[in-house]
């Protein structure tokens, strides 16, 4: 029974901890600069990592009301990331059909031209 | 001499060229924080230098550039009108489930449990007076908890219906300021940075009300579209909206209450295509939601339906019971029961406002026997007592007891509000998020957005694959999760 506790403690403080970068990840999506992106992409894979460990490593027998108000939470930043990122793709999305018309006009259909390609050279060592 | 001459004016010119720059600064520096201003930039203009044709070179100012982008207003006014529609929904929602009691201390579910425990005791002793007005005492708490119900759902409707006027108001004062500015900014004042900002704020205000999209034109003036279709302000002309109630003419019931309607400046019903914002939510509100229980002229509302199947239910069994047995020798027939509730039977969606015990049923009326046979001298009570846990399906109202048929409908309003209060939330980042934007994208470099928009590009679809396995993941987990037991 107290082992039982135990599990649920760690299950509550897991889901909490991957809770908080889920809304780290939110948090990152306000600005969505290409910076706070890639720090987004870190604290969504973060949080996969956790979760997936936990799925197997927490015990979820018998899971208290307060499990799964830590999951209902957690569900909630998931959703939210969701939205954050569907709206700031599309705003981009959409700025880069303006960019791409005023550069490169539109074609006889009127759909913008595609942006020419970038290329950039990365030199290390 | 004139290489001196031709220097103090080069001089002269720059002069008045930085101090026009200052004065575009300094206009900058002092609108930091007036609502829709966007930083102006005073263009310098190097002009040629050809002695030989008389061409002095220098610097003349060129026009004032905005760093306003209109896509990133646009993005913004969307995120108001999102949030606008959520937060009030928040509002009307919150004064809904305020109605529907399920914490057990009041209102319909605990009438309804307080009656179904008289039924039980009058089973035990049917004969007793006072277990017999103690039936009558619980079912007039029920009818009353119904009215109660009903009324609060109809003044809901009615507060809704004052909203829905004042919102209409709102944007056409709204629209009105607009109409005033786009014709001050046609008279020549279009390159006003003051009169940009006024615009701006006004088309951001008008956008938490309706979902709007508005196109600035030369010189100045804005065409302000309802949905991208309705107009409401074009040029120097404003396009003002009505509001009223109708009864809508596939009708069937030209008694129920009416729905709310919202008319553009040519007549035309524009209610379907409003959608959004706070006028979208509240049209929502009344003519979908607030239906939905009270009914319309096309439905009678779950709550009427309920009270009309419960009260009709009760009043079968009562009336298939006898009062008093016949005589043995048959001389004296049997005295059959009588209905126990009364209601309005000439308008569907006014059951539960008119649910009533009969105002001529004495407790004595209450017929305990079921003729059966074999005959049972509690058999009506039992029958009635049993309602609370259906054993058949005539028992039952939409394959549920009645309890829970109110626990769903108690649940719906408050699964509506925590939608809503989800939404507000998430409306409220995307808000910060869109304002972040546009604030992001005033007078960037197009070729550097333009390298930028790649890594985006690869940054959404990186992260948008990471939150889909995050997303499955959650929903096995939530899966795999068993029932508690604390």
């Amino acid at each position: 029974m107290a082992l039982e506790a135990a599990s649920g403690i760690e299950a509550v403080s897991g889901l909490a901890a991957v809770r908080v970068e889920v809304e780290g990840a939110c948090q990152s999506l306000l600005s969505a600069s290409p910076e706070a992106l890639a720090r987004c992409e870190g604290a969504l894979q973060r949080a996969v990592e956790a979760l997936r460990r936990g799925r197997t490593g927490w015990n979820w027998k018998s899971s208290s009301k307060a499990v799964r108000a830590e999951a209902a939470h957690l569900e909630a930043a998931i959703l939210r990331a969701g939205r954050l990122l569907s709206s700031a793709s599309r705003y981009h999305a959409g700025w880069l059909r303006i960019l791409s018309g005023m550069t490169g006009g539109y074609s006889p259909r009127g759909e913008a031209a595609s942006m020419p390609g970038v290329r950039r050279i990365s030199l290390e060592g | 001499m004139p290489g001196l001459i031709s220097a103090l004016y080069l001089q002269a010119g720059a002069i008045n060229a930085f101090e026009q720059a200052i004065a575009v600064t300094s206009t900058n520096v002092s609108n930091a924080s007036t609502p829709g201003y966007a930083s102006q930039t005073q263009t310098l203009v190097a002009m040629p230098e050809d002695i030989g044709l008389g061409a002095m070179g220098g610097v003349e100012i060129g026009p004032v550039v905005s760093s306003r982008d209109q896509y990133a207003e646009q993005a913004v006014r969307n995120q108001q009108t999102a949030l606008g529609g959520s937060t009030q929904n928040v509002n009307s929602l919150t004064n809904l489930q305020s109605l529907f009691d399920v914490t057990g201390t009041g209102g319909i579910s605990t009438a309804l449990s307080a009656l179904y425990q008289s039924f039980s005791a009058w089973g035990q002793t049917p004969d007793d007076g006072t277990a017999q007005q103690a039936v009558l005492t619980a079912a007039g708490n029920l009818a009353t908890a119904f009215q109660q119900t009903a009324s609060g759902l109809t003044s809901a409707a009615a507060t809704a219906n004052q909203q829905l006027q004042q919102t209409v108001s709102q944007v056409n004062t709204l629209t009105g300021q607009l109409q005033q500015l786009n014709t001050l900014a046609m008279a020549g004042e279009g390159n006003n940075a003051g009169l940009d900002a006024q615009i701006n704020s006004t088309l951001e205000t008008l956008s938490q009300y309706v979902p709007i999209s508005a196109a600035g034109q030369p010189g100045g003036s804005y065409t302000v579209l309802l949905n991208g279709q309705t107009p409401l302000v074009i040029g120097n002309q404003q396009y003002p909206l009505s509001f009223d109630l109708y009864q809508p003419d596939g009708a069937t019931n030209q008694n129920a209450p009416p729905l709310a309607q919202v008319k553009a400046a040519d007549g035309t019903d524009i209610t379907g295509g409003i959608g959004g914002g706070q006028l979208g939510a509240l049209l929502n509100f009344r003519n979908a939601v607030l239906p939905s229980y009270i009914g319309d002229g096309s439905q009678a509302g779950s709550l009427n339906a309920m009270a009309q199947q419960f009260a009709d239910t009760v009043n079968g069994i009562l009336t298939s019971g006898n009062i008093s047995d016949a005589s043995a020798d048959g001389a004296i027939p049997a005295v059959p029961g009588v209905p126990l509730f009364t209601y309005d039977t000439t308008n569907s969606t006014n059951v539960a406002a008119s649910l009533s015990v009969s105002s001529t049923i004495t407790p004595s009326q209450l017929a305990a026997i079921d003729p059966g046979p074999p005959e049972v001298s509690n058999g009506i009570p039992l029958a009635l007592a049993q309602l609370e846990n259906p054993q058949s399906a005539a028992d039952e109202t939409n394959g549920e007891s009645y309890t829970e048929a109110f626990g769903d409908m108690a649940s719906q309003a408050g699964n509506l509000l925590n939608q809503a209060t989800e939404d507000q939330q998430v409306a409220q980042s995307a808000l910060t998020q869109a304002q972040n934007f546009r604030q992001q994208q005033s007078g960037v470099d197009l070729d550097q957005q333009a390298v930028t928009l790649v890594e985006y590009q690869r940054a959404y679809e990186a992260n948008a694959e990471m939150l889909t396995v995050l997303n499955q993941l959650m929903q096995d987990t939530i899966n795999i999760l068993e029932p508690g037991t604390t």
